[in-house]
């Protein structure tokens, strides 16, 4: 049996009276990479900084590695890597100062620190810009800096926060590339993002957070088997056919809606020609199921 | 007894080597402009020497028989001491904890911000020591100072350093803007610097004032460093350097938890 590299046991964290994550479980075993999808305001970032040792819960447990953080304080930080969704670099520095003083910071000596840069820089492929001012670098290779800098220790887990928003699809594709790199290499891998073809691309499983509660733990495909089945048909109908629409639907079909625009959800086994000639001569599109149709439905149930 | 157990303000949470990281990125920015820097941290100081040692020296000529350059280049010493110390631990702090997010980084790092504090308290210290290195070398080349006398004012321009850096900090913790950083710290600076001996001997001063001036560190500094030895001091002299040092273990104590637990329910509600 694998070992787990972290497990959260009823995690809970209020700001003020609102319970932001409420009452998470999660188990990762090591080498897996297990990807945070919700909507905005689901609670992914506080989660991922709960995980990552960057805040501290309200109540539950969290082991990285075995070891309780409440006991091992911030030593345990060491053992992971955290790229926040901010960038946070001292522009008083080059890109090289930036990464030396941070490697100084998790405990390498300055020689150790110094290999490390050139390969990280080189692994990022941003080894050109070592003596590059901070303001100077752009959006997508910032990010990459980002990244490079939270691998320099050689961590056992990497914690990503929406890494990837803002970035053309190629440069998402690099740095998804370069995540899978590492998850081969054995790291364990934790990614938050809204883009769900990434998520498809990186995830062994992923858990679907709304409200502060983990409601979806899983496969990817196993759950949107589950939850959606096999296709989806998208239709928008005008306001006054939406309920003779639901209503010839819903004996049949699993469906969500909003507003007018209705999602049917087509099980294996059902015929999604049947839900075609319900709603003829309306605008629909019919699809393979996909994580991002999990998401809207739970959205849509709360 | 276990530390638990202990009171948090007697508990030596922030000393840890760590620190010494903040001390090593704060001299590595400031080698990036040395010259610059150097020049900035003494320029003020020789300003007011020339100003007044060589500007007042023919109406004055000596105090207590020292030449009047003299007697005021180890007050200013001493005051340079005193205010590079506070500038950079209140204000220097403030800069790099409080304005800007770049402290949510050092919380994704092995490190309590009770040892980083500690780096920029030994940093203070460092500065105004360098500072004053720098104008005892001035100092000696206009055959104001003797070399010999270089250990023992370095010693009492750390032990200067330490209470100012601390109260420096302590300051930081306390004010609600970086406005109000520039708004108490001459409230402390100045009045030390005029009244304790830097320019004058402090029993020109009204009676009553001067007794209360004589025991502020400055005063004591300023009369330590203008005595040809330290035999002969008295006890009471030598338990103020002890009051200090114990005053400054508190302040910094408390500063720095302060700092940390500001900064660590700031980096949350940042989430």
């Amino acid at each position: 049996m694998s070992k787990n590299i972290i497990e959260a046991r009823s995690l809970v964290k209020y700001f003020g009276s609102q319970a932001v994550i409420n009452g998470v479980h999660l188990e990762i075993p090591e080498g897996e990479s297990f990807v945070v999808l919700g909507s905005k305001g689901a609670g992914k970032t506080t989660l991922l900084g709960l995980l990552a040792n960057f805040i501290t819960p309200s109540a539950g447990d969290l082991f990285i590695q075995g070891q309780n953080t409440k006991v091992v304080g911030e030593a345990v930080r060491k053992k992971l890597g955290y790229i926040m969704d901010k960038d946070l670099f001292d522009q008083q520095l080059n890109v090289e100062e930036n990464l030396w003083i941070y490697a100084r910071y998790m405990g390498l000596s300055s020689s150790e620190a110094r290999k490390r840069i050139v390969e990280c820089m080189r692994f990022f492929e941003i080894a050109d810009y070592q003596e590059s001012s901070i303001e100077s670098l752009n959006t997508f290779e910032k990010r990459c800096l980002r990244a490079c800098r939270a691998i320099l220790h050689k961590p056992k887990l990497i914690i990503v926060d929406e890494l990837l928003s803002g970035l053309g699809l190629l440069e998402q594709n690099f740095l998804t590339d370069r995540l899978l790199d590492l998850k081969k290499q054995g790291l364990s891998i934790i990614f938050s993002t809204d883009s769900m073809m990434e998520a498809d691309r990186l995830a062994d499983r992923v858990g679907i957070l709304s409200a502060g509660k983990l409601l979806l733990e899983g496969s990817p495909s196993k759950i949107i088997e589950n939850e959606i089945g096999f296709e989806v048909v998208e239709f928008d109908c005008r306001e006054d056919e939406v309920e003779y629409l639901v209503s010839k639907i819903s004996s049949s079909y699993e469906y969500r809606n909003r507003g007018t625009k209705i999602y049917v959800y087509i099980r294996s086994g059902q015929d999604s020609r049947n839900v075609l000639d319900m709603i003829s001569g309306e605008e629909m599109s019919l699809r393979r199921a996909r994580l991002s149709d999990v998401v809207t439905k739970l959205e849509l149930s709360h | 007894m276990s530390l638990q157990a202990v009171k948090p303000i007697f508990r030596l949470s922030a000393f840890s080597t760590k620190a010494f990281t903040s001390l090593e990125k704060n001299f590595h920015i400031f080698l990036q402009r040395w010259f610059l820097n150097s020049f900035e941290i003494v320029v003020q100081p020789i300003l007011y020497f020339v100003a007044f040692g060589f500007g007042l020296q023919k109406w004055i000529g000596s105090i207590d028989g020292q030449d009047y350059p003299s007697y005021v280049l180890t007050g200013i010493l001493m005051a340079t001491s005193m205010s590079t110390s506070i500038y950079e631990s209140a204000q220097g702090v403030y800069q790099r904890y409080f304005t800007g997010d770049l402290y949510l980084l050092l919380k994704t790092c092995p490190v309590r911000f009770e040892h980083m504090l500690f780096g920029e308290f030994l940093w203070s210290i460092f500065r105004a020591t360098l500072a004053f290195s720098m104008l005892l070398i001035i100092g000696s080349s206009l055959d104001l100072i003797a070399v010999t006398d270089f250990l023992p004012l370095i010693a009492i321009c750390i032990w200067l350093s330490i209470f100012f850096s601390s109260l420096g900090l302590l300051l930081s913790s306390l004010v609600r803007s970086y406005s109000q950083v520039y708004q108490y710290l001459p409230l402390i600076v100045i009045p030390q610097f005029l009244f304790c001996g830097v320019f004058f001997p402090i029993e020109r001063l009204p009676e009553t004032l001067a007794r209360f001036v004589a025991v502020l560190p400055v005063s004591i500094a300023v009369d330590w460093a203008r005595k040809a030895s330290f035999m002969d001091e008295s006890v009471l002299s030598f338990s103020y350097v002890f009051l200090y040092l114990l005053l400054s273990f508190f302040m910094f104590n408390f500063a720095s938890k302060r700092i940390g637990e500001t900064l660590n329910k700031k980096s949350e509600v940042m989430k």
